[in-house]
Parts: structure tokens; C-alpha cells; sequence
């Protein structure tokens, strides 16, 4: 959680210092959900990203220097330069490139489900996806296919309330994303998503479901961005009270003083921050100093 | 005082596009009904065109040099007639390019001559690539591809005729190409043939009365074929476009070998016309197409076309029809041959006479019994 | 070869299927009511044979079913996804265009898309919603490959190396060339034919066919387009006029190269396509020609197309829309 945070930091200094091309969609406030989700997958479970994505590729696995390097645009980059922040993944570790387009991740998650349940492979897949996607025929499809043909996935809400800068209250006539589940067949759960060990423990629960055969699930969890939709958005559309309580409410700071109540020590937690910040600061470096892709290749990789 | 359209008139059927050359007149000329205004090229001869009117030459449109299209308006005549007489300023004829404009981009190629601009040789890249390796000056080209496009054969065509004959029979040469070429892959012919006997010719114009010049053998058989055409409206046809159309008047064209090539001139309204008539105007015909100077009545559509070749001592020969006239006949020379006559054997002046046919337009049936009439006019059996 | 194993375009890709799925466990066919044949009957008798976890009946869910065909291909499988008419194809864009086209080059690699749409495509009768040319909607689509098979012998081996290939693969077939029990089957001279029998038999894609050889001049032309250009090809011969037809067969990857060599030949060149006039593979043709073969054209390029209109449901205006045999011989005699 540590890492996202200051990753997306840093990510966030980087492109105001104009190092970083592109655009960037920032998760810091959101890291309890992904750290809580990946924890409970094992490294040949997979992830499908969203455009908000930087947070989930690092707790699946993906290292800071290759995402850096994406995002530098440069040839060393998990995609090779051709992502970008967009589209950050390393199947190595479990974690499919990213998919920007809202809704497109869920039939695809549920296909790469119905390969492990064809081929037997015990595997499972969590499907990233925030609130507005629940608005999208893609996903009440993918949620009906994957509930007919109980399929190994785990359909992962990251409920932050805004799609842009549409509350949700304007879109759902229901109180919960989670409740949609029933009208799929599939159990729904609604939980703190700022809180990494309820999300642990749900998705762990849904994990084990999935894998044992017992078809998806659906996850909701509450959680809330810190910035705007994007870099250049001041998300000065949200009621300031609202705002005000979810960043007190912020996941590392509540996870810490958990963590500091006999599990850690101060000491402990400033090693991870340390090896955190010398982790990014090697990343970055290494971004810099590594070499654009060859435009020579630019046409490598569109057909196999 | 009105101000009147001077358009290209549709000189010969199958014409879609033409050169004005020259302008013989200048704007404030004053002009008299039936003064020649400007030439047109039409491939096949140089048409003079005159004015419709008297009047003064107000305006020239399209100069000297220009493709033009037949209806295409090239100019303005004011004349004394009333303007209500006439489709003036305030209410502008429509424009005949623009009103044939099809909506279909498929048909968009008839169309695109008329869009083409004036004085630009079209020609295709490999025509161009060919005639730059041969030094061949492309503009004196005349186009057989779509559009007139000059088409490689065309530059293959110049190559090989060498530097005899100059531009104007180069451009006959290139136009006679394309003409038998389209007929020869895209008209079915079919060939009819009977031989003639010409006793009873010889001995008419061996009786004309001293004095008077005997018709020659070819106004004597576009005399008969004017009569047969009357006699079987079936063949007295044109076919263009798909469409079957009767004539209402007989034409009979002529081919005329000129020095410059191969022009067919037309003899129209010969209903009527007596031998002397048809030889007078045969002549004169001829003359004009020797001279390359024909009238656009010259190059009107006909239904057939004689070509004689009789006088190089050819016994029989197959021509190819000049679309979209749909029938040629082909005359060989007059010769002694013996033929059985009431079952003994007698010599007599015979000649082949072979008939090309459109069978598209004209059934076997049809050009049989037309053929027979001209037989049995030639061998007097037919009193008209 | 046997004489008697002359097929129609839907028993050879019934047979090409079949093949695959005995050979590579990893295919699997998906779609709407293939469990009785499906629309054009090319799964007829596939689920008594493979059963339902091979042959998997969907809900009407092309956005749902297409992503997840992506999402198998993506985790080592090989699905096949049959499409009751291609136009459907369109509900599910996004999977096709943004995700199945682009996920391996924007993954860098990581990750392959192998996957068949089998999509019946052109007019037949049924109006302006189920006649579209799938085969030019997602023409200019980089990293979909696209292939249009007009014979029997092509379709089952085109359809072999589509369900081999590392990419994702629109096969689109005509609906009046299938051959399906109580379908129209237009062109039955032309249109059904030989095929070899086993499994080793496939049709690299990107290289062309010349159906009929010629010197005159060239035709280009697929599908419906392809056996309509033959029946003019035939006639115009009895006028001596000798017309070389060439299938490509795969429109991406393009075999440019056997149209350009075809056209140095014959100067003269004609593209026959059932899409609308803007945009497709004509279009794209021509232009290469223009730009690769200029000096070998000894005439405009000539493009025979659908008119750029919705297709009309009456036969007489789809007739009037759709290139027919005589549109094909006026722009033959256009340049020639």
C-alpha cells in the first residue's frame, strides 16, 4: 500500500515536471482494495487492470521499475513502450496489460475464466472495475455468462462514487453495486474497501469459491480517490463534506495504526518506507537512463 | 434582339467528343444564316459549322483548340428574333452536360470528357512511359481508350506507321483503328452473300445518250440499295446504345478512300432520288471527302455503308460494319464468268456482292431478302 | 480425389472445423443456437459429436460472448465464434476493434489473440440491418485479419489456417455461397467444388488465386463479386476479349503483388466489390496500384462497388445497389 501510495506520488511529481508523456488516471486512496484483492490470488491467479490501474499492477506483482519505465514511454517498459499508463500489466506475474475501455475487461476476465475451468487449471481471475462500469451492458453480460457457466472469476468493485464527475446516486436506482448480483445468480457482497483486511478476507472467501467450482462473485468495495479523475481534473464537483471525510478516513493511516497496536514497530514501518522510496528512486533513474524504443520496430507486434 | 445559344451539333451518331479547331469569325463580327462560324475535328474529317441566323457573333465561350462535347455551348449569337422566340438571359436553357449528369458514380464516365479540360492530352501512364523511351510527341496522339485516352497500342500504333502520312492521317489511321476494332470484338456480324449479274447495268450505261456521263458502278448500287431500303423497312434500322430504332428517311453512306484514310460519307434523304441525282451528289460527296472538308451532313448516320473495291480488280471481299451503322456491303469487280442460264451455260458480267450484318439489329431472314432486292434491281427484275 | 466429394462452402468448413477440433483439443466453438447448426447450419451435428463444454449454445450476448472468446484466446485457447448473420458482429465493436485487434501490440507482445469469427456477410434479401460487408467495416482495422473465401476448396483451407493462426480472423462468407440446406445458392457452377480430405491441408493466407488467367485485362474479386466476374470473364471470351479474375482470398493480409505482376501484364484494371463505394479494400487497392503499378496502367483503374447507401430491402433497389454482372461488363468495356 506503501508503495502504491508513494508510486502514484511520485508518478504525479514526475508529470508535472513534464518527464511523464500521456495522461495518467492516479489510485492513491484506493490501495486497500488492490493490496487486499492480490494478496488473496495466488502469482498464476490473474488480475484484469483498469485505466485506473497503477495500484493493482503493483500489488499483483508488477515491478515499480517496469511500470516507470512504461510510463517513461521507454523500450525497458513491461509493455515496451507501447502501453503506457493506459494499459500497464505483466503476465508474468498474473497481471493482464491493462484495459482503458470501461466495461471491456469483464467478458474478457470471463473468457480467461472459462479457459482455466476448460483446461482445468485451478486458476482464477479478478476483474478490476469501478462504479460506472456497473452502468455498462458488457458487465451484465460478462455477469450472467460467468453465473450460468460458474465460472472461476471474481468480479472486483472499486466503488469510489464517481464516475468522472457523476455521483453514483445519479445512476443507481439500487443502494449497492453489490446488489445487481442477484439478479445474476451470484452472491454480492458490499464492504469498507478502504479497510486491506476485509478485502482480504472477501475476496479470499470469493477466491475459494471460484476455485473449488462454485462460480463468481461480486465484490463491492467502498473506497474513494484522492485526486481528480485524471491529472488535469481539480474534482472540485464533490461536495466539499464529502471529500473532507473520505480523506480523513484515508486506508494507509488507518492500516498503520492498526499495524502499530502490536503487529509493527515504528522502526519496521520506516524500513518500508525507506526501501520503498529506494525502490522508486532506482525506478526512476532507471526510467531515465533507459533507451527509447527503436521506431524500427514500431510495426513489431501488431500480427503474430 | 435575342441572345442565342451557338451549340456543337451532333455531327455523326457514335461522336462524344470533338476538337473546335478554329474560329472563323471574331466577336462583333456580323454574321449571315449559313457563314461558316468555326471547324470541328470529329476524328473522322473536319466539319465546317455555319450560323443558324444572322445576327453578330457576341460572345466565344470555348476557343480555338477546345474538346467539346455535342450540344455543348461554344458561344452566343445575337439575333434580330425575338427573345421570346428563343430561350434568352432570363431564362437560360439548361445546360446539356449538367442534365445528363448521372447520379450513379458507375456512369460517371460518360460524363467525365465533358469535364475534362480543354487542350490537356489524356493520356495513360503506360502510353506516357512509351511514348517518352519512343521520343514520341504525345500531344499529336489521337486516343482510343476510355474517354479517348491514349492507350499504349496508340503509341505503338504512331511508332510503327513511321513519319509518313503526317498528323491528320495519323489521326484517321488511329480513329479507323478503333472504330473496326470496336466493331470487329463488340458487334456480332454475319455475312451474306450473292453474286450479281450485271448484264442489264452494262447495257444501261452503254445506252446512256452521248454526251452524258454514264453512273459509275457504285452510284448504281447505292442507286439499288436506296430502292431495297424503301422496300424492307426491317433493315432500314440503326441500332446504338441497345436501342432499335426504324428510319424514317433512306441513307446510304460510301466508303471513300482519301489520302489521308478511310472516311465513310453519308448520302441522306435519297428517297425519291433518281440515278442522276445520286451520281451528282456522290461526286460531290466524294470530292469533299478527298478534300477533308465534309459537311455534318456528311458523317449522319445511315443503315448501310458500300464499299467497292471492284476497281482494284478484288473478286470478293468481307468489310467490317461501321458501327453504328448496321449493315456494310462489300462490292467486288464486275468480271465474265459463265453461269448456267435455262440450264445452259453462258457467260456474263457478274459480280460478288457481300453483305456484313449486326445480327443484333438485323436478322438473317431480313438481310436475305433486302440482298435479293438489290440482286433483282441490278438484273432489272424489279421495274421501281 | 474423389469425384464424389464435390462440397459446398459450408460442408467444407464443416469439415475444416471438425479437423481442427479432433486435432487441437484447445478449439472450441461458441455462438447463438449453434447447438442446432446455427444460422447458416456450419455447427450441424457438432454437439451430439463434442459436446456442450466444445460447442457452447450462448444467451444473446455478442458484447459478452465475443470479450469472452478474447479472454479464452488470451489464456491458450482457440475459440471459433459463429455468428448467426456477421452484422451482429457490430453490436460487439469494441471487443474486436479496441480489445482483440490491439491487445497484443499494446501489450507489447505479451499476450496472443487467436480467434475466428465466422460471419456471414453481403446482401441477400434481408434488408439494411442484415446485409452489411463485414469484410469492409473492419477493413482499415490494423492487427484483425480478414479473409474471404469464394470456393469450397479455399473455404476449408483458408478456415484451417484461421483457426491456426496466432491472430484474431474475421472469415466472412457470403450468404448466397454457403450452400446450406434451404438457403439460396447463387453461382452452383462456380460456387461448390472439390476439396481435399485431412487434416494437413491449409491455405497460407496473402496469396491469391487467379481463377481464370487472361491477358486483356485484370479483374479483382471476392465473394458473390468473384463468381459474378467469372460469368462475365466467360462471356466476353466468346467475343475474344480475355479477362484474368484474380481471388484474393485474403483481404489482410493483401497479396498486392500478384495484382500488380497481373496488371503489368494486362495494363488495364478492374475492382469488383460488394462493399459501399467509400473506403474497403478496393478502394485500398486501387490506391496501391495507383501507387506501386502506375507505369503498368494503360487505363483508369476501374472499381465496380455497392452504391453508398443503406441496402434497400426490395429486390428490385438491392439489385439496383449491388454490383451485378452487367455493371461489371460496362466497366470491362470501359476500358478496353
Amino acid at each position: 500500500m506503501v508503495l502504491i501510495r508513494r508510486f502514484e506520488l511520485r508518478v504525479n511529481e514526475l508529470f508535472l515536471r513534464g518527464l511523464i508523456p500521456g495522461t495518467i488516471h492516479l489510485s492513491h486512496g484506493q490501495e486497500a482494495t488492490a493490496a487486499g484483492t492480490c494478496l488473496a490470488l495466488e502469482t498464476n491467479d490473474r488480475i484484469t487492470i483498469t485505466h485506473r490501474g497503477h495500484g493493482q499492477a503493483l500489488a499483483k506483482g508488477v515491478t515499480a521499475e517496469s511500470m516507470m519505465a512504461e510510463l517513461f514511454g521507454k523500450a525497458t517498459g513491461c509493455c515496451g513502450g507501447r502501453g503506457g499508463s493506459l494499459h500497464v500489466g505483466d503476465m508474468s506475474v498474473g497481471a493482464l496489460p491493462a484495459i482503458a475501455i470501461v466495461g471491456a475487461s469483464s467478458p474478457i476476465a470471463t473468457g480467461m475464466a472459462l479457459a482455466y475451468k476448460r483446461k482445468n487449471t485451478g486458476q482464477v481471475v479478478a476483474n478490476f472495475f469501478g462504479d460506472g462500469t456497473a452502468n455498462k451492458g458488457d458487465w451484465h453480460e460478462s455477469m450472467n455468462l460467468a453465473a450460468i457457466w460458474d465460472l472461476p472469476v471474481v468480479f472486483v468493485c472499486e466503488n469510489n462514487l464517481w464516475a468522472v464527475s457523476t455521483h453514483i446516486s445519479d445512476t443507481m436506482r439500487v443502494e449497492h453495486v453489490a446488489d445487481r448480483a442477484v439478479a445474476y445468480g451470484m452472491p454480492g457482497h458490499t464492504i469498507d474497501g478502504n479497510d486491506p483486511v476485509a478485502v482480504y478476507d472477501t475476496v479470499a472467501t470469493a477466491v475459494d469459491r471460484a476455485r473449488s467450482g462454485g462460480g463468481p462473485t461480486l465484490v463491492e468495495c467502498l473506497t474513494y480517490r484522492r485526486g481528480g479523475h485524471k491529472r488535469d481534473d481539480p474534482a472540485t464537483y464533490r461536495p466539499t463534506e464529502e471529500v473532507d471525510a473520505w480523506l480523513a478516513d484515508d486506508p494507509i493511516e488507518r492500516f498503520r495504526t492498526t499495524l502499530l497496536n502490536g503487529i509493527m514497530t515504528h522502526a519496521q514501518l520506516k524500513t518500508i518506507e525507506e526501501d520503498v522510496d529506494a525502490e522508486l528512486d532506482a525506478a526512476v533513474a532507471a526510467a531515465e537512463a533507459a533507451p527509447v524504443p527503436d521506431p524500427r520496430t514500431v510495426e513489431d507486434h501488431v500480427y503474430g | 434582339m435575342a441572345l442565342e445559344d451557338i451549340v456543337i451539333p451532333q455531327v455523326g451518331e457514335a461522336v462524344d467528343e470533338v476538337t473546335l479547331i478554329e474560329w472563323l469569325k471574331t466577336v462583333g463580327d456580323s454574321i449571315s444564316e449559313g457563314d461558316v462560324l468555326f471547324e470541328v475535328d470529329t476524328e473522322k474529317a473536319i466539319v465546317e459549322i455555319p450560323a443558324f441566323a444572322d445576327g453578330t457573333l457576341a460572345e466565344i465561350i470555348c476557343g480555338d483548340n477546345s474538346l467539346v462535347m455535342p450540344l455543348q455551348v461554344v458561344g452566343k449569337l445575337e439575333t434580330a428574333r425575338a427573345s421570346s422566340d428563343s430561350a434568352g438571359q432570363d431564362n437560360p436553357p439548361a445546360d446539356p452536360v449538367l442534365d445528363q449528369r448521372p447520379s450513379h458514380p458507375e456512369d460517371l464516365a460518360t460524363a467525365r470528357s465533358s469535364l475534362a479540360p480543354s487542350g490537356k492530352t489524356a493520356a495513360s501512364p503506360r502510353a506516357r512511359q512509351l511514348a517518352r523511351s519512343m521520343s514520341v510527341d504525345i500531344t499529336t496522339i489521337t486516343g482510343s481508350g476510355r474517354d479517348g485516352m491514349i492507350t499504349e497500342s496508340d503509341v505503338q500504333g504512331v511508332a510503327s506507321s513511321g513519319t509518313d502520312g503526317g498528323e491528320a492521317s495519323r489521326e484517321i489511321r488511329a480513329a479507323v483503328a478503333r472504330r473496326t476494332a470496336i466493331s470487329k470484338s463488340t458487334v456480332p456480324h454475319f455475312y451474306v452473300e450473292m453474286d450479281v449479274d450485271f448484264s442489264t447495268v452494262e447495257e444501261r450505261r452503254k445506252a446512256m445518250p452521248p454526251g452524258n456521263r454514264a453512273p459509275t458502278i457504285t452510284a448504281v448500287i447505292i442507286d439499288a440499295c436506296a430502292q431495297a431500303l424503301s422496300l424492307v423497312p426491317d433493315v432500314n434500322v440503326s441500332f446504338h446504345d441497345g436501342e432499335l430504332e426504324r428510319r424514317s428517311t433512306v441513307a446510304v453512306g460510301v466508303s471513300v478512300a482519301s489520302e489521308r484514310g478511310l472516311i465513310n460519307v453519308t448520302l441522306p434523304n435519297l428517297s425519291g432520288a433518281d440515278i442522276s441525282e445520286i451520281s451528282a451528289r456522290l461526286a460531290e460527296a466524294t470530292a469533299r471527302a478527298r478534300a477533308f472538308q465534309l459537311r455534318p451532313d456528311d458523317l449522319e448516320p445511315k443503315s448501310l455503308v458500300v464499299s467497292n473495291l471492284g476497281m482494284y480488280g478484288v473478286d470478293a471481299f468481307t468489310a467490317i460494319i461501321d458501327v453504328p451503322d448496321p449493315m456494310i456491303l462489300a462490292v467486288g469487280r464486275v468480271v465474265p464468268r459463265p453461269v448456267v442460264s435455262d440450264d445452259v451455260v453462258v457467260i456474263r458480267p457478274m459480280a460478288r456482292l457481300t453483305l456484313s450484318v449486326d445480327h443484333r439489329a438485323i436478322d438473317g431472314e431480313g438481310a436475305a431478302i433486302f440482298l435479293g432486292h438489290v440482286r433483282r434491281i441490278l438484273e432489272g427484275g424489279i421495274d421501281v | 480425389m474423389d469425384e464424389s466429394r464435390n462440397l459446398t462452402i459450408v460442408q467444407g468448413l464443416r469439415e475444416a472445423l471438425r479437423e481442427e477440433m479432433l486435432r487441437d483439443e484447445s478449439v472450441f466453438v461458441m455462438g447463438e443456437d449453434i447447438g442446432i447448426g446455427g444460422s447458416f447450419l456450419f455447427t450441424l451435428g457438432f454437439l451430439d459429436e463434442f459436446g456442450p463444454e466444445r460447442v457452447m449454445n450462448t444467451p444473446i450476448s455478442e458484447v459478452g460472448f465475443v470479450g469472452m472468446g478474447v479472454g479464452a484466446a488470451i489464456e491458450g485457447m482457440r475459440p471459433v465464434i459463429d455468428f448467426q448473420y456477421g452484422d451482429f458482429l457490430i453490436t460487439a465493436a469494441d471487443q474486436v476493434i479496441q480489445q482483440a485487434a490491439k491487445l497484443r501490440y499494446m501489450s507489447g507482445g505479451q499476450v496472443e489473440v487467436p480467434l475466428v469469427f465466422q460471419l456471414p456477410t453481403g446482401a441477400s434479401g434481408r434488408g439494411a440491418q442484415h446485409s452489411n460487408s463485414l469484410e469492409t467495416v473492419f477493413f482499415g482495422v490494423p492487427g484483425l485479419e480478414i479473409v474471404t473465401p469464394s470456393s469450397p476448396y479455399d473455404a476449408k483451407g483458408l478456415f484451417k489456417s484461421a483457426v491456426r493462426s496466432q491472430n484474431p480472423v474475421l472469415f466472412c462468407v457470403h450468404k448466397h455461397l454457403y450452400g446450406s440446406r434451404g438457403r439460396n445458392l447463387a453461382h452452383r457452377d462456380t460456387s461448390t467444388g472439390l476439396v481435399p480430405d485431412g487434416e494437413d491441408y491449409t491455405i497460407p493466407f496473402g496469396v491469391a488465386d487467379i481463377k481464370r488467367a487472361g491477358t486483356d485485362v485484370t479483374v479483382v474479386a471476392n465473394l458473390l463479386m468473384l463468381h459474378r466476374s467469372l460469368k462475365v470473364a466467360s462471356g466476353l471470351a466468346d467475343e475474344g476479349i480475355s479477362v484474368e479474375v484474380i481471388d484474393p482470398r485474403t483481404l489482410v493480409p493483401f497479396d498486392l503483388d500478384s495484382v500488380i505482376a497481373s496488371v503489368e501484364k494486362t495494363g488495364r484494371l478492374v475492382l469488383v466489390d460488394e462493399g459501399p463505394r467509400k473506403g474497403g479494400w478496393s478502394a485500398h487497392v486501387a490506391a496501391e496500384v495507383a501507387e506501386k503499378g502506375l507505369m503498368y496502367l494503360d487505363a483508369p483503374i476501374e472499381r465496380v462497388t455497392s452504391l453508398d447507401t443503406p441496402m434497400p430491402y426490395a429486390p428490385g433497389l438491392e439489385e439496383a445497389v449491388v454490383p451485378s454482372t452487367d455493371d461489371i461488363e460496362a466497366a470491362i468495356r470501359r476500358i478496353i
